[in-house]
Formats: C-alpha cells, sequence, structure tokens
C-alpha cells in the first residue's frame, strides 16, 4: 500500500490518477484486501478493526485529493501556455504628451523659490522705455539702449520708430511694476521671455528666458541674498556643487554680483558656468517702485532659463528650444515635472 | 583686457606675494572675472636662442638640410631642418626635446622628443613663429613663405643675441598673462591700465603702491595751441617733443605683444605704452604734417581718411580734431592718415584729453569702428589720467630717443569741471545692514585707504565717517552708501560673509491667478490630450499673417531679419507657418499674443482683458492658448479634426473648473474654415473659438491632413468663477436605456434636438442623453441618441412608454423622422 501511495504522491496525470485510485480504494483495491486481512486475523476487536480501516480510507482519500489538485493545476498550466508573454518584446512607446524644457525647468524654479515664500509674478513682454530702462537707472545714452541692442516697436500712428515702446530686454522692469502695485515687503519672480537685438549663433538668440527674483523686506542684505541664492543653487545642483560669487555690475543693483556654478560639461572637464547675476536692489529702482530707500532694502537677481535648459538637456545650440527647430529635438522622457 | 604680470611687479616694486592661481581667483572674486592666464614662460620652456654655424645638404632629401647649430657655449647640435631663409651666423630659435610646439603652426601644441628625419637623427627643431605662436606676440616674425623660419635679426638689429640663452628671457617673454573678461570690468574704467589692477592687487596684499614714474613738466600756456570749440571735449592737453634716433627697446615690443597690441612707430609705441600703463589713451600726431593750430570740433561732413586708410564721412554728431586743412583725427577713436608718424619724423605732438564718454560710443558705432581707445574712452576716462598719461608718454620718449627737446606741453580747460572732488557721509552701521555682517568702522576705513581714498573720522561721533574719492573713481561709482559698502564686502571677502536665511516671516500670497491659469491648462493638455507644448518666436513674417487674414500687426522698427518683422497677433500664425512641421495629434502654445490698439477684432478673439494694458502704456498683449489638433482627412464622425477639438475644448473647460457652450457661428479670418467654426461661451461671455483649417491654407503648408484650432482668449476666461467640485451619486434604481435615430434637415443643430429629448423629462427622472452616431443622408441628417433614463425608482412599463410618445410626438411636430 506504502507504494502505491508514493506513487499517488508524484503522479501527474489524471488518467494515471484514476488507476491508482482504483488500486486503492476499488472493489479488489488494496485497501479492501487489507481490510479483509485484518478482519480474519484473531484476537483483535471489532472496533479497533473498524478504526484501523477508517483511519487508512482517510489517508487515502487526503492524498488522492492532493494529487487530483496537482493534476488540475497542471491542466491549466499547460493550456495557458499558449498566452505566454515576452516583457522583453515591446512596440514604440505610447505617446504621451511632451513639456517644453523651458516650462520643466521654469517649475522647477518657481518650486525652490516657493520654498521662500517667493510668489511668480506677470510681467508685460512689450514695454516701455522708461520701465526698461530709465526706472532701473540706465543713464539716457547707456548702451542697452541703443537699436542694436533692442527691439524697438514701429509706431504706426507716427509712422516712425517708437521711442517709448520696445520688448523688453530683460524681466527686470517687473520688478518696478511689482513694486508699484504691491509695495514692501514683497518677494516675486518673474519668469518670462526676453528679447535682445543680436545676431544669433549656438548659444545666443533674439528670444530667450529668463528667472527674474525680487525680495524686499527690512532684512535685505547680501548676506541673506547668499543664503537664499545658495541654497537654491544647492537645490537646483545638488548639495555638493561648488559655488562662486564674483561682482559684476548691473545699472539697477548696487553692490552687483555674479553667481557661476562648477559643472561637469563633459566627464572630467569642469567649467565654471555663469548662472545668475545679483545685487542689492539700487535706490533709485526703490524709488520708482514708490518706496524710500532708507526704509526697505532688497535684493534682485536673474538668471537665464534657456542657459539651464542648455546644460541640463545638452541641447547644443540654443535654438532648438523655439520655433521650427523644437522638433530637430526628440522630448521623450522630458515628461516628469 | 590682457595684463603682463611683470609689468604690474615692476609697478608695485616688489614681487607679488601669491601664487600666480590665488591671484587669478583673488582678481575674479573681487574685480572682475580672468579668463586665462598665459604663462609663456613655461610655453617657451626647453627653446634657446641658436647661431647657425654650419650649413650642409641633407643626404637623402634635397628639401632638407642639416643645420650645425650653437645651443649653448661650447656646445652646439646638429639638427634637420627645412628653412628656406638659413643663413650663417643667423641668430635663430631652437626648441630642444621637451619643448611644446605646434607641427607647421596647426592642431594643438605637442611635447617634441628626438625624431629621425629621412634617417639623420634630430633632437630638436628650429622653429618657425606659428610653431612657437611667437608671431602672436611680434607680428613681423610672422613666416612669409611657408618654409620660413624666425630670424631674431628682424626683431632688433642692435641686440647680441647669445647662443643657448633661454628664448623667453631674450625674448622678455618669461611672463605672464592675466586676460580678465572685458565685460565684468565694464564699470571701472581705471582698471583698463595696469596701474590700476596694480592698486587693486595692492589694495588685497597690503602692498604700498609707489608714485607713477614720469617726467616732471610744468604746463606752459599757449605753448602748443590748441582751440576748444565744443563742450564735449572739457578738458585737453597737448606735447610738443622734437626727435631723433630712436626705437622700441625689444622690452617694450614685447610688453605690446603681450598686451595685445602691436608695435608701429617708437612715438606711437611710446602712446600705446602710456595707454596701456595709464588707461587714459593718447593720440601721436606728426607735428610736421599739422597745419596751423589744432581745433577740437565738431564734424562737417567732410571725408577723411583713416590711419587705417579707410574713407569716413564725419558727421556734426562727430568730435573731430582738425587743422586748417580738415580733419586729423575722429576724436577718442583714431587718428587720420596724412598726420601720421613716420621714419622720417622728426617732431610730434600729443593729446590727451577728455571726451564725453556718450559721443565717443556713438561715433564708434555710427562708423562701425571699434579702438582700444574709443573702448575706454565710451567707459568714462578719469580727465585727470590725462596729466598722468602726458608725463609717462614724455618719459618713454625719453627712454626710446637718444635726442629729445620738450617743445611746449600745455593744459586747456579745467578737470575739476569735469570731475568734481566728492566726500561722502557714511554711516557705518548702514554698511554693516547692507553687508548683512558687522563691520567695525576701523576696518572699514582700513579697505577704503587701501585703494586711495582718504577718509576723516569724527572726534564726537563714532558713528560716521567721511570719505573723499579718488578721481579715477568718481566717474561711473562710488556716489552713495551702497557703493562704498560694494567695496568693503568685496575687498573683506564676498566668500567671508555668511550666508542668512531670511529672519522676517513670509506672507504667503496667491500667485497671480494667471500663472495658475497657463499652469493648469499645461498641464490638461500635455497630460489628458498627450499634447506636445511648442514655444515660438514672438516674430512672424508680416506678409504671412496677412495671408491668415491678420491686418495691421505690431511691427519692430528694427528686426534682425526684415521679412520677420511683425509681433504675432496670434499664435496661430507661428504654429500654422509653413516652416513648421506637420504633425498628427495635439500641439499647443500658450504665450502672449500683440494688439494695435484701435483695431477691431472680431469679437471672439477680443476677449475682455482682466489686465488694462493702455493704462500700464504698453500694448495689448493677451495670453493666448492655441491648441491644435490633426488628423487624416478622411475621418469620420466623430473622429474628424473639428469635432475632435470641439469637444476637447469643453472637457478642457471642464478641467479647469468652467462650464463652457459651444455654438455654431461663422469664420473670420483667412485660414478658417467657412463651415468649420463655433465660439466658446463662458458665463455669456466668449472667450474662444474653434476652427477647423481651411483647405487652402494647408495646401500652403503642405498640410494634407484635417485640422483644427481652439483658441482660447485666456486673459478673459482668468476672470470667470470656478465652478465648484459637486458629487454626483448614482441611483440605486437600475438606469433604462433606449438608443434610436432621428432624421432631421441639414440645417438643425443636434443641439436642438439634444434640448427637445432633454425637454421632455418627466418629473423626478434625470435623462441623460448622448449622442452616438452621426451621418449625412440624402435627405437629410440622421443622428442616433441613446437615451438614459434614472429616477427614484424602478420605472413600469407605461411610464416609459408615455416619455417614449411624448419624444416621438415632439419629433413629429418638429417634421422629424424617428427611425
Amino acid at each position: 500500500m506504502e507504494n502505491i501511495l508514493d506513487n499517488v504522491r508524484i503522479v501527474d496525470s489524471e488518467k494515471d490518477l484514476e488507476v491508482l485510485e482504483k488500486k486503492l480504494l476499488g472493489k479488489n483495491g488494496i485497501l479492501s484486501k487489507v481490510s479483509q486481512s485484518l478482519r480474519d486475523q484473531e484476537g483483535a476487536s471489532k472496533v479497533e478493526w473498524g478504526r484501523a480501516v477508517a483511519k487508512m480510507r482517510l489517508r487515502c482519500n487526503e492524498e488522492l485529493a492532493l494529487a487530483q489538485m496537482r493534476c488540475n493545476q497542471l491542466k491549466i498550466s499547460t493550456a495557458l501556455r499558449k498566452t505566454a508573454e515576452d516583457a522583453t518584446a515591446l512596440p514604440e512607446l505610447p505617446r504621451r504628451g511632451e513639456y517644453h524644457p523651458l516650462t520643466i525647468v521654469t517649475r522647477q524654479l518657481n518650486t525652490i523659490f516657493s520654498r521662500f515664500g517667493f510668489i511668480p509674478y506677470d510681467g508685460f513682454e512689450a514695454e516701455t522705455d522708461t520701465y526698461n530702462f530709465s526706472f532701473l537707472n540706465y543713464a539716457p545714452h547707456h548702451a542697452a539702449r541703443d537699436e542694436q541692442d533692442t527691439f524697438y516697436l514701429w509706431d504706426p500712428v507716427q509712422n516712425s520708430m517708437s521711442k517709448e515702446l520696445l520688448l523688453r530686454t530683460h524681466t527686470s522692469p517687473g520688478q518696478v511694476r511689482a513694486l508699484q502695485k504691491w509695495g514692501a515687503p514683497l518677494r516675486i519672480v518673474i519668469p518670462g521671455r526676453v528679447f535682445r537685438n543680436e545676431s544669433t549663433d549656438d548659444s545666443h538668440d533674439h528670444t530667450f528666458h529668463q528667472f527674474e527674483g525680487l525680495y524686499v523686506d527690512s532684512d535685505a542684505s547680501v548676506a541673506v541674498m547668499k543664503g537664499v541664492l545658495f541654497d537654491a543653487l544647492y537645490a537646483l545642483f545638488g548639495k555638493k556643487t561648488q559655488i562662486r560669487m564674483r561682482p559684476n555690475f548691473f545699472p539697477f543693483v548696487e553692490p552687483g554680483y555674479e553667481i557661476d556654478v562648477r559643472y561637469e560639461r563633459k566627464p572630467g572637464e569642469w567649467k565654471w558656468l555663469e548662472i545668475l547675476g545679483c545685487g542689492m536692489v539700487h535706490p533709485e529702482v526703490l524709488k520708482a517702485g514708490g518706496l524710500d530707500p532708507h526704509c526697505v532694502r532688497g535684493f534682485a537677481f536673474g538668471m537665464g532659463i534657456t542657459r539651464l535648459c542648455m546644460v541640463q538637456y545638452e541641447l547644443g545650440d540654443v535654438r532648438r528650444l523655439a520655433g521650427a527647430r523644437q522638433f530637430e529635438v526628440q522630448r521623450c522622457g522630458m515628461t516628469r515635472v | 583686457m590682457k595684463y603682463s604680470l611683470r609689468w604690474i611687479e615692476e609697478i608695485l616694486g616688489v614681487k607679488i606675494p601669491l601664487t600666480i592661481l590665488e591671484l587669478q581667483n583673488r582678481i575674479t572674486t573681487t574685480l572682475g572675472e580672468v579668463e586665462e592666464c598665459v604663462d609663456w614662460d613655461n610655453r617657451l620652456r626647453e627653446c634657446v636662442v641658436g647661431i647657425v654655424k654650419e650649413l650642409t645638404p641633407h643626404p637623402n632629401a634635397s628639401s632638407l638640410r642639416l643645420v650645425t647649430v650653437e645651443v649653448g657655449s661650447n656646445s652646439s647640435r646638429t639638427l634637420v631642418c627645412g628653412g628656406s631663409n638659413l643663413e650663417i651666423g643667423q641668430p635663430v630659435v631652437v626648441a630642444l626635446p621637451g619643448a611644446r610646439v605646434r607641427w607647421h603652426g596647426e592642431g594643438d601644441m605637442i611635447s617634441l622628443g628626438v625624431a629621425t628625419i629621412r634617417g639623420i637623427e634630430s633632437a630638436g627643431m628650429i622653429c618657425a613663429a606659428e610653431e612657437l605662436g611667437l608671431q602672436e606676440i611680434f607680428p613681423e616674425l610672422r613666416s612669409q613663405g611657408s618654409k620660413e623660419i624666425v630670424d631674431l635679426r628682424k626683431l632688433d638689429f642692435k641686440k647680441n643675441w647669445y647662443a643657448g640663452e633661454s628664448l623667453s628671457k631674450a625674448l622678455y617673454l618669461d611672463d605672464i598673462v592675466i586676460i580678465i573678461d572685458n565685460k565684468t570690468i565694464n564699470n571701472r574704467p581705471d582698471v583698463w591700465g595696469h596701474r590700476g589692477l596694480a592698486r587693486e592687487i595692492a589694495a588685497y596684499t597690503g602692498i604700498t603702491l609707489p608714485e607713477i614714474q614720469a617726467s616732471a613738466v610744468v604746463p606752459l600756456e599757449g605753448s602748443v595751441p590748441v582751440h576748444l570749440l565744443t563742450d564735449r571735449c572739457p578738458f585737453y592737453v597737448a606735447v610738443k617733443m622734437e626727435i631723433s634716433d630712436g626705437y622700441t627697446p625689444l622690452k617694450l615690443k614685447a610688453r605690446l605683444g603681450l598686451c595685445g597690441e602691436r608695435s608701429i612707430h617708437p612715438a606711437v609705441d611710446a602712446g600705446t605704452l602710456t595707454m596701456l600703463l595709464t588707461g587714459q589713451p593718447v593720440h601721436v600726431f606728426d607735428a610736421s604734417k599739422l597745419r596751423d593750430t589744432l581745433k577740437v570740433t565738431l564734424g562737417n561732413n567732410e571725408t577723411f581718411t583713416t590711419l587705417d586708410s579707410r574713407e569716413i564721412e564725419v558727421a556734426h554728431e562727430d568730435i573731430v580734431i582738425a587743422d586748417t586743412e580738415g580733419p586729423v583725427a575722429l576724436a577718442g577713436i583714431i587718428g587720420g592718415d596724412r598726420t601720421a608718424c613716420s621714419p622720417q619724423t622728426s617732431s610730434v605732438q600729443l593729446e590727451a584729453a577728455y571726451f564725453m564718454p556718450w559721443s565717443v560710443r556713438l561715433s564708434s558705432q555710427r562708423h562701425s569702428l571699434r579702438t582700444s581707445a574709443s573702448a575706454r574712452f565710451e567707459k568714462n576716462c578719469d580727465p585727470f589720467g590725462c596729466i598722468d598719461a602726458a608725463r609717462v608718454w614724455v618719459a618713454y620718449i625719453q627712454q626710446m630717443y637718444s635726442k629729445t627737446s620738450l617743445q611746449g606741453y600745455a593744459e586747456y580747460g579745467d578737470c575739476t569741471q569735469v570731475n568734481p572732488p566728492r566726500i561722502l557721509n557714511i554711516n557705518v552701521q548702514d554698511v554693516s545692514h547692507i553687508a548683512g555682517v558687522e563691520i567695525s568702522s576701523s576696518s572699514q576705513i582700513k579697505i577704503l585707504e587701501s585703494f586711495g581714498c582718504k577718509c576723516i573720522e569724527e572726534e564726537d561721533n563714532k558713528e560716521t565717517y567721511k570719505v573723499s574719492i579718488p578721481s579715477w573713481r568718481r566717474g561711473n561709482d562710488l556716489r552713495a552708501v551702497e557703493d562704498i559698502a560694494e567695496e568693503i564686502i568685496r575687498l573683506r571677502g564676498i566668500e567671508n560673509i555668511t550666508p542668512r536665511f531670511p529672519d522676517t516671516k513670509i506672507n504667503i500670497s496667491l500667485p497671480d491667478p494667471v500663472f495658475s491659469l497657463l499652469h493648469n491648462c499645461t498641464d490638461i493638455f500635455v497630460r489628458d490630450f498627450k499634447a506636445r507644448e511648442l514655444v515660438n518666436y514672438a516674430f512672424v513674417s508680416e506678409n504671412w499673417a496677412k495671408k491668415l487674414g491678420y491686418e495691421k500687426v505690431w511691427k519692430v522698427a528694427n528686426p534682425i531679419y526684415s521679412e520677420i518683422s511683425a509681433l504675432r497677433p496670434s499664435l496661430v500664425v507661428s504654429l500654422l507657418s509653413p516652416n513648421m512641421p506637420v504633425f498628427l495629434g495635439w500641439v499647443f502654445e500658450i504665450g502672449r499674443v500683440f494688439r494695435r490698439p484701435g483695431i477691431i477684432t472680431h469679437p471672439d478673439e477680443q476677449g475682455v482683458f482682466v489686465e488694462d494694458f493702455t493704462s500700464r502704456g504698453v500694448p495689448d498683449q493677451p495670453w493666448q492658448c492655441v491648441a491644435l489638433y490633426r488628423t487624416s482627412s478622411d475621418a469620420k464622425w466623430p473622429h474628424t479634426a473639428f469635432i475632435t477639438a470641439c469637444s476637447t475644448a469643453l472637457a478642457v473647460g471642464e478641467s479647469l473648473g468652467y462650464r463652457w457652450k459651444i455654438t455654431p457661428s461663422s469664420s473670420f479670418r483667412l485660414w478658417q474654415h467657412p463651415f468649420q467654426c463655433a465660439s466658446i461661451f463662458s458665463e455669456g461671455k466668449r472667450i474662444g473659438y474653434i476652427a477647423g483649417i481651411h483647405p487652402g491654407i494647408a495646401v500652403e503648408i503642405n498640410d494634407t491632413t484635417a485640422g483644427a484650432c481652439v483658441v482660447l482668449n485666456l486673459s478673459s476666461v482668468v476672470s470667470h468663477t470656478v465652478t465648484r467640485l459637486s458629487a454626483v451619486l448614482p441611483s440605486v434604481f437600475p438606469p433604462v436605456r433606449r438608443d434610436f435615430s432621428i432624421l432631421t434637415s441639414f440645417d438643425t443643430p443636434a443641439e436642438i434636438v439634444r434640448n427637445l429629448i432633454e425637454g421632455s423629462a418627466l418629473a423626478s427622472t434625470q435623462i441623460n442623453v448622448e449622442l452616438i452616431d452621426r451621418y449625412l443622408l440624402s435627405e437629410g441628417v440622421s443622428t442616433t441618441w441613446r437615451l438614459t433614463v434614472t429616477g427614484d425608482k424602478t420605472f413600469s412599463v407605461q411610464e416609459l412608454d408615455s416619455l417614449w410618445s411624448t419624444i416621438e410626438n415632439r419629433c413629429k411636430e418638429k417634421g422629424w423622422k424617428i427611425r
């Protein structure tokens, strides 16, 4: 009997199982034979005999049930083989929407600066000379005001070049507009595109995107500016990034600085990358914004979103960010925001 | 700007106690960015002066020779050389193994080894200028033919050349050139001369800057007559000297070369060196060629030939220096050919003047002439520098010429009028507040005095002190406490300012609603409709805009390309432009568009803006969103481009939280399909439209698909109220569904049918009507509807039948057939 039970434990087809079942429990099966032989044995009580047979039957049934289950599973598995799949046999990935790299970087920056309470402010693209230059402390003959640097609009009424309307050359006019609208204290960022009338090449375009920031409060100082901006840059480039700050001149800040980060352009080739200009808001700008420079101070900064995109996405040519040439860049995998 | 380190150390009188790397970092973080330091001593390592002793033909090559050169006392070697101008006794440049050379003057520098050339071993090479880059410093060494090697006698005939002498020492190139990015020192005309940089370095090394080395000259009025006839030149120094027998010593030639200038003529070189030292540009005339008294005046449409032989016409906006025969110089920019110095020149006249910076800049721009001089004048040089410059020049002339005599020296105008003395009252605490760290009064004063300020502390008031600003820092900067703070912060070291987080509390405010709308709109198109976000230039072609139906657009007066001078009146103009690739599916752009005032546009486009642009003095420039959908041209309802665009527009509105409605309308722009147009309404106001693309326009942009645009005026959408989200719970009773088709006439909008069915609902039941098919038959339009009725009970057969007959009757009244 034990021999047959061993076979039951390894049987893998229902047919074989049926045969074994007959051998065990059938009319002339082993169980009936054993039961016969036990009954014939002398000196055993009827009760004991009955118990022993019942125990044996139970054991047989258990083993058979297990075997039955195994056989069933095997049968299903064989049937499912037809629906086997290969996870490596894939078609093209499904179509997804694509954010523009400029949107992605702008949102990153918005998020970083929102931790310090900076909220986005919307500036104009077509601006006035007053807001773009005069309010920002540019001298009347400053080189930036030249036609070679700034796009002026054509005045349809006078039928001549407008002296007042232009395309903003930086996002900074938003500083004065925001100050006039909200006053101090103020923490805003102004993302947006700006225009320069200069010839274009791989790394220069006549249109590019800037990210401006303005902080006006009683505690504004070079130290606070450094704290906020360095933290933002660590958030952007990683905690271990080397950052350096050096003096630079912009008419609307005093003192003015430029901040560079060290980044790996190619494996093993590290370069200082000019990442943002910043400084303490010039008293003239605060005055233009309707504030008393003796009472509040502020700091402002501006960075090139376009430049950041170039670095992050290794675009090679800045003109691939806009117009027909943006289709040269496959933006797959750039949808995470 | 290029600076010679040796020269700076000569000015300081001591060696700078910093390594070149330390110095480079220091200059970068306190003054302007050092782009590069070129170590010429290292670049010319293992290069020596050699004297050619013997020339024999190469046994295996006709174009090569074996040259025996002396490369040290009693040491000579035989080298293989193809030089065409080799001569016995000639001093040449020998690069020994280990030197860095550039083969044939091309490619990267490589390290020289011992080479076997056509079977003969050559331990070194006789170099052409380009192989070592010497022509960068001494242009006269540039090889004339391809096989010319350097003949050192070209540089200096009088000099004795010693075989074996290190080349860098022999040529005075044992120096390091510090190159500072010009744009980072634009506001510091004082450092556009070596003395200025020396003063900076002195300030952070604690070295005392010695007095300038110059000849003492006493002005004598009228000794060199000059008439100042324009207020654009308020100060002028003129010096006249007789000279004979002079040359520019090799050391000074090397210096000119290292600083990126050219040696021209000894007297002119003296002027260039003066500029490089003091930062003040000067001009040298051949005095004998000047006709009568010089005058400084404005141009009068005369033509004049510049030193570099360009004919230019001077206008009334240009300051010119003229004699009785006409202009002799375009002031501050370039001198004239007629009065240039020549080898015969025996009398020279110097001009060191202050010209109005803006005038020089505009002239240099107008004539497209940018010179070392104009670059400096533009930045507003210190007029007091003219006096120093004149004296330094005299000293150089005396050094270069064996015979000189000073004929006259005169100053015209008043420096102090242009650059009056300036004393600032500084509050010690103000400086600390700006910096964000405590800086004591004594350390503030120490820093300020290190670069030439004079500070006076008051006895009874320790909170303030007075600063007298030196003339060379009064031009552009150092006007207020902010400027003083900047000087103190940078010289104290920006790295010594400890970064701090703001300690004022944040006022949390909501972002500009426009930004939230742009953000959400972008998300919905990208995420829900798998659209590709595009960014296009604001500039479009005026003609193309006209072709699409946009007239009277804003234009840029000075565009880069005249054919794209218009500012886009709608994003459609760039999305449908001929150079944009055609893509199936959705693309979209969000951006500002520009509207001319007084130009009446269609109400669908106009919208009502939250922002009143005119009161802000700027052109109307609302935010617009245009989404363009393209599908194959044989798509059937409901997959046609226009229907997809319409339903997507409603879905976008719903996702944004608005209840928009669409109403059929007619086209109003040339790019729009005449029978695929609809307006979008929000709260009864028009906020945009949907339009199919006109096949005529599609052909022009090689577009064989069918397309449609959703145009949203985001600037007016933003003012509308967002509907609050409400939860709809499903009915516990089973819904009843029924599908049926209705045949209507062609001009019956589906909307009317829908309204009719919805209007037939019984009390306390809800009817959901869904259009599931639509096709055109010869006798009319067939629409198939799915009716789902739900309510607060299970409907009886009678109830449904009565609803059904109501619908049937109403349709019959309208003349529609139910199928």
